[in-house]
């Protein structure tokens, strides 16, 4: 197994704060590896470097082997990486398949020329609705494919998101909180749809809060807290260690 | 190098004058941005409204200035007040784009409504023929229509009075021949023409000191040197004073009073303030009102200074470049205004008096090409340049709240 | 049916036949149009306004950038083609002191023109220039006229100042057909050539706007819209400075055969009529097709959510700058088409007023769709025609059969007050316009949803092996 995601030394500073110090992460090829740690960790600030929204003080991000780090946004996406967002950012006044579509977009080729002299009835625009309809059948909302995304329930936004992350074709997919404000229900369904797209060959790279989630899918947990790694391993022993309990200031659920 | 040092203090004290009411108007704008970020796009309008409403008392009822100033801030602030029920209240829960729309449209709205209300004495029947005015002889072939007052209404400073060989009076009206064009002088019998004061003579004219100096461009008359005289005009003294006062006294308002802090604490968070117990509606309506009480000075200083202009337009460049003072200085911030003013002020009023001089110095050959014209542009290109480099201004912070 | 209403295509079907039906008819016919020599005209200007309307709504409606300086395009236009049209053979010179005995009226009595030996004269000039003789050509014309009956005045001069475009050499008058844009196909180059130039001026101008949002965004392409308004309105050798460019029966080209000054221009006028219906199939088309292409989704995208539009692999400068091309290009298109019907290009059409009035359009009909472009054009120009009517209190008495001595009209200058209301009641009543984008649509049935489980495509390849 090989290592797709290899971060060294990442770190931040805001300033004064040093919001995320000396960080070295690897994220194994096929695997599910989740990043964990009580709020104000610095999750999020490592995630948003990694997928190019914040800029590295220090430390190196190399992806398959080519440095990520002070890429732009898009062309972190093209290079096979695909992430959600923890609000979950879709384009709510268009249909469910058109948001898929968007997903597309790195692997059509339609320039702006091409779209004036061609127009839309083209091979590439039949080939990538049908497409998005599979994505969408792999994350279980075919039937609603026409319907405005606003419209749908909290869960199967957060499954549509996916689904246009997945029509990228990534090779990782990084999942921001993705079991936030899901019931118990949704959150088995996220957690056999997360397996699933592991099954596929994508690897998988998250970071959570909810621990049943997190214990349960995850290959390898990295935790954080205050900006630095306290503790990695399987799951059992992330579960006991003495450290991670304290960090978290309680029992995690 | 030899400087007209007249030239310059002339120039020097427009630039404060023409900063201060940019001030006065550049605080509403922040104020408003800071707490809902919105563009208040009637702002300029308010200004205008406070300017017309000043005119009015002062040359048709006759009021002292002490009466005028606060009566139309008075006004003002109602103004103010109503656009924020009427308008901007309701779509506070809309999105920023209909927000931005909405105040436009009420910009629009009160230049229409003024327009209409106004009359337009400018508006010369259009089968006036125009005049022609000879070194000897005048000639005017406009009459007033039958029952009609006067065929124009002018202000002082817009009418030429001239007589010709016969001693008869005439007096040179500005006259737009087709919408679109520049306006051009029209010339009618003085007793067609109402010449209407805008300011005492005493206001108007009135000096507060004079220096004189050594002018280096200008020929000697009769063997004496020649030399430049600066009057520091009681108008502009009057300006700054009346300016530096209210702003004096916003800052006391804003940092001294429970009203202010509470004006503040919205500014910085809303939820947490009306936690608080703050009644939000009631301190972003009271912003308002303060916002427009202020442009209403803006407005009377304006037409001390300038004396006429006072048209239904005249709030759009003044509420523009006020905004971009308010952009430069860091929108939200009130020192951030004043500073940005002055600066777009000085920029205003030194291009006015130096551009041309700059030109023909720099370009040999470039003589006739007349920059003035474009004072307003520079101060719009500054505002770009700041907006794309430093939205959040001289003042402010980078990372701080942005649009 | 409201399938039917939310339809770009029938929207632009039932304008098209509307204004086949109410335009000019074939001049072999011999027939007047429907609505009159004045509704042709009044036709005319809402077809051009709706290919504003196409045209601004790409940045607008398709990829959510409130543009407030669309009258640069408009106006950059115009000027192209009738710069171009009016092109000189003359350099701009200094300002000439001419003598008013050198100048005199031509036979019309309408212009004036000078001597041979005067030297290069301009047919327009600025009589306020720094002279308080004459106040206007009509002056001096009369001035001419009344000379003629009383004998003469004493010699005076007049300043001119020669405007680069409008400068015909006395006694060179240009042949039509060797104009370079005279003919049909010169035209079209030209009008070609405006497209492109505006084009580029869009993509140069989004540059510095790039990374901007919402209120910022608005507020800098204001500010750049009325640095353009003041360098047009000052630079007289570019754009005609004062009295603007003028076109007239020797520049105004012939189109497909007809010429403007022949039979009342009866014909000519048909075929222009019809070229700008085309220029409008042609924008709707252009614009559609962009709208339903990669390009048009990931400008969606960027509307709805830039920073997931990013995510998800767009390019969003690179799309924005072809957002600010395509709307430039229509603008340019639009505007020289505008210069052809308006004959006098001013620094009027450059004006912030008029990128609001297109804004009004937009907001009005509904953001974001092609057919509420089209019917926010026809609407509001019709109402803008409406209005200039109800100016005149003369129709006013005899439309409403009023009493003879009533005076009864909206004023011109309520414009103002009626767009601002138009805006303000939208917002708070009907935000998103009368037609406004509509997503949802039927559920797919069990076949269509058979259909899409059984194909194959290669783009689909969950797996990381795309």
């Amino acid at each position: 197994m090989s290592v797709l995601l290899e971060v060294k030394k990442l770190g931040k500073s805001f300033g004064g704060l040093r919001a995320v110090n000396d960080f070295s992460f690897k994220v194994q090829q096929g695997s599910i590896t989740a990043l964990i740690g009580p709020n104000g960790a610095g999750k999020t600030t490592a995630f948003n470097m990694v997928t190019g929204v914040i800029e590295p003080t220090d430390g190196s991000i190399l992806f398959a082997g080519t440095e990520l780090r002070g890429m732009r946004v898009d062309r972190i996406c093209c290079q096979g990486i695909a992430r959600t967002f923890q609000n979950i950012r879709l384009f709510d006044h268009q249909s469910v398949l058109d948001n898929v579509t968007v997903g597309l977009h790195r692997r059509l080729r339609t320039g702006f020329v091409g779209a004036l002299l061609k127009g839309p009835r083209t091979r590439e625009e039949k080939q990538a609705k049908l497409a998005s309809a599979k994505y969408l059948d792999f994350v279980g909302l075919l039937h609603r494919a026409n319907d405005e995304a606003s419209s749908l329930a909290y869960g199967e936004r957060r499954r549509l998101e996916i689904a246009r992350a997945l029509a990228s074709g990534p090779k990782l997919l990084l999942l921001d909180e993705p079991a936030a404000g899901m019931n118990p229900q949704e959150t088995v369904e996220l957690v056999e749809l997360i397996r699933k797209i592991r099954d596929t060959g994508v690897t998988v790279f998250l970071i959570e809060h909810d621990m049943k989630l997190v214990m349960e899918i995850s290959d390898l947990i990295y935790v954080l807290n205050q900006g630095e790694e306290i503790a990695r391993g399987l799951p059992n022993f992330i579960k006991n260690d003495e450290h991670v309990i304290k960090a978290y200031l309680g029992v995690p659920e | 190098m030899d400087i007209d040092w007249g030239y310059f203090l002339k120039t020097l004290c427009n630039a404060l004058s023409e900063g201060s009411i940019y001030a006065l108007i550049a605080v509403g704008y922040t104020m408003v941005y800071g707490i809902i970020k919105l563009i208040n796009f009637a702002h300029g309008e308010v200004y205008m409204i406070g300017a017309m409403v000043s005119v009015w008392l002062f040359v048709e009822q006759q009021l002292p200035l002490l009466a005028v100033i606060p009566l139309s801030m008075l006004v003002c602030a109602g103004l103010g007040l109503f656009l924020d029920t009427v308008a901007y209240k309701p779509l506070r829960k809309s999105t920023r784009l209909a927000a931005l729309i909405t105040a436009i449209g009420m910009s629009l709205i009160l230049q229409g409504v003024v327009q209409l209300i106004t009359p337009n004495y400018h508006a010369l029947p259009s089968d006036t023929t125009a005049t022609v005015v000879g070194e000897e002889k005048v000639e005017a072939l406009a009459e007033p229509r039958a029952g009609a007052e006067a065929v124009a209404k002018v202000r002082p400073d817009q009418a030429r009075p001239v007589t010709d060989a016969s001693n008869k009076e005439f007096v040179g009206v500005s006259w737009r021949i087709k919408a679109g064009t520049d306006p051009v002088t029209v010339w009618l019998p003085r007793d067609a023409v109402k010449i209407e004061q805008g300011l005492p003579d005493v206001l108007d004219r009135s000096v507060v000191g004079e220096v004189a100096f050594a002018a280096p461009a200008q020929e000697d008359v009769d063997g004496e040197p020649a030399i430049s005289i600066f009057r520091l005009p009681l108008k502009d003294v009057l300006v700054w004073i009346t300016a530096f006062a209210m702003m004096g006294g916003l800052h006391l308002l804003v940092q001294k009073t429970k009203i202010g802090k509470a004006m503040r604490a919205c500014a910085l968070d809303q939820t947490t303030a009306s936690l608080m117990g703050v009644n939000v509606n009631r301190v972003i309506a009271f912003t308002f009102m303060v916002g427009s009480a202020m442009a209403a000075v803006a407005g009377i200083l304006y037409s001390i200074k300038v004396g006429g202009n006072i048209f239904f337009r005249m709030g759009y460049y003044p509420g523009v470049i006020a905004f971009a003072a308010a952009v430069l200085g860091g929108i939200g911030h009130l020192k951030g205004a004043l500073v940005g003013a002055m600066l777009l002020g000085f920029a205003s009023s030194f291009w006015q008096g130096y551009a041309n001089w700059g030109l023909h110095t720099l370009v040999p050959g470039s003589g006739g090409k007349d920059l003035s014209p474009y004072n307003f542009a520079f101060c719009f290109l500054v505002m770009i340049v700041v907006i794309v480099f430093r939205p959040y201004g001289l003042l402010g912070r980078a990372g701080a709240d942005r649009a | 049916m409201s399938k039917l209403l939310r339809n770009d295509w029938a929207w632009l079907g039932v304008f098209l036949v509307a204004f086949v039906l109410f335009g000019p008819l074939p001049p072999a016919l011999g027939m007047g149009a429907i609505v009159g020599d004045f509704g042709v005209q009044v036709l005319l200007t809402i077809m051009i306004y709706m290919i504003f309307g196409v045209g601004l709504n790409i940045v607008i409606g398709y990829t959510g950038l409130l543009d407030l300086g669309y009258a640069s395009f408009m106006a950059m236009g115009a000027i192209v083609v009738a710069g171009g049209l009016v092109l000189t053979l003359q350099p701009e010179g200094e300002t000439l002191q001419v003598p008013l005995d050198d100048l005199r009226l031509t036979q019309d009595q309408r212009e004036l023109e000078a001597n041979a030996n005067a030297g290069p004269v301009v047919v327009q000039y600025r009589p306020d220039w720094g002279y308080d003789v004459v106040s206007g050509a009509e002056a001096v014309i009369a001035a001419k006229q009344a000379e003629g009956e009383t004998g003469g005045s004493e010699p005076k001069t007049l300043s001119v100042q020669p405007y680069a475009g409008l400068v015909l050499p006395v006694g060179q008058k240009m042949a039509k057909g060797s104009h370079p844009f005279g003919s049909t196909g010169g035209f079209f180059l030209l009008l070609l050539i405006a497209g492109v130039v505006c084009a580029a001026f869009g993509v140069l101008r989004g540059i510095p706007t790039l990374r901007l949002t919402g209120d910022y965004y608005a507020i800098v392409t204001l500010g750049i819209a009325e640095i353009v308004y003041l360098v047009i309105q000052n630079e007289g050798w570019l754009t005609g400075g004062a009295f603007g460019i003028k076109l007239d029966g020797e520049t105004i080209p012939q189109l497909f055969g007809a010429d403007p000054t022949v039979d009342q221009g009866k014909i000519w006028l048909f075929n222009f009529y019809y070229v700008v219906l085309a220029a409008l199939l042609f924008a709707f088309v252009f614009s559609k097709r962009l709208e339903l292409s990669r390009l048009g989704r990931s400008w969606a995208a960027i509307k709805a959510d830039e920073v997931a539009a990013m995510a998800s692999g767009i390019d969003v400068k690179k799309a924005k700058m072809l957002a600010f091309l395509a709307s430039g290009f229509l603008g340019g298109i639009g505007g020289g088409l505008y210069a052809l019907k308006l004959t006098t290009v001013t620094h009027a059409q450059a004006e912030v007023f008029e990128s609001i009035i297109v804004v009004c359009f937009l907001v009005f009909g509904g953001m974001g769709t092609i057919r509420g472009a089209l019917l926010g054009a026809a609407a509001l120009q019709g109402l803008a025609e409406f209005l200039r009517l109800l100016a005149d209190p003369f129709w006013v008495r005899e439309t409403f059969h009023l009493a003879a001595d009533s005076e009864l009209a909206i004023p011109n200058e309520a414009r103002m007050l009626i767009y601002g209301l138009m805006l303000v009641l939208l917002m708070r009543f009907r935000p998103q316009g009368i037609l406004p984008p509509r997503a949802g649509s039927d559920p797919p049935t069990d076949e269509q949803l058979a259909e899409w489980r059984k194909a194959k495509t290669p783009l689909y390849e969950v797996g990381g092996k795309a």
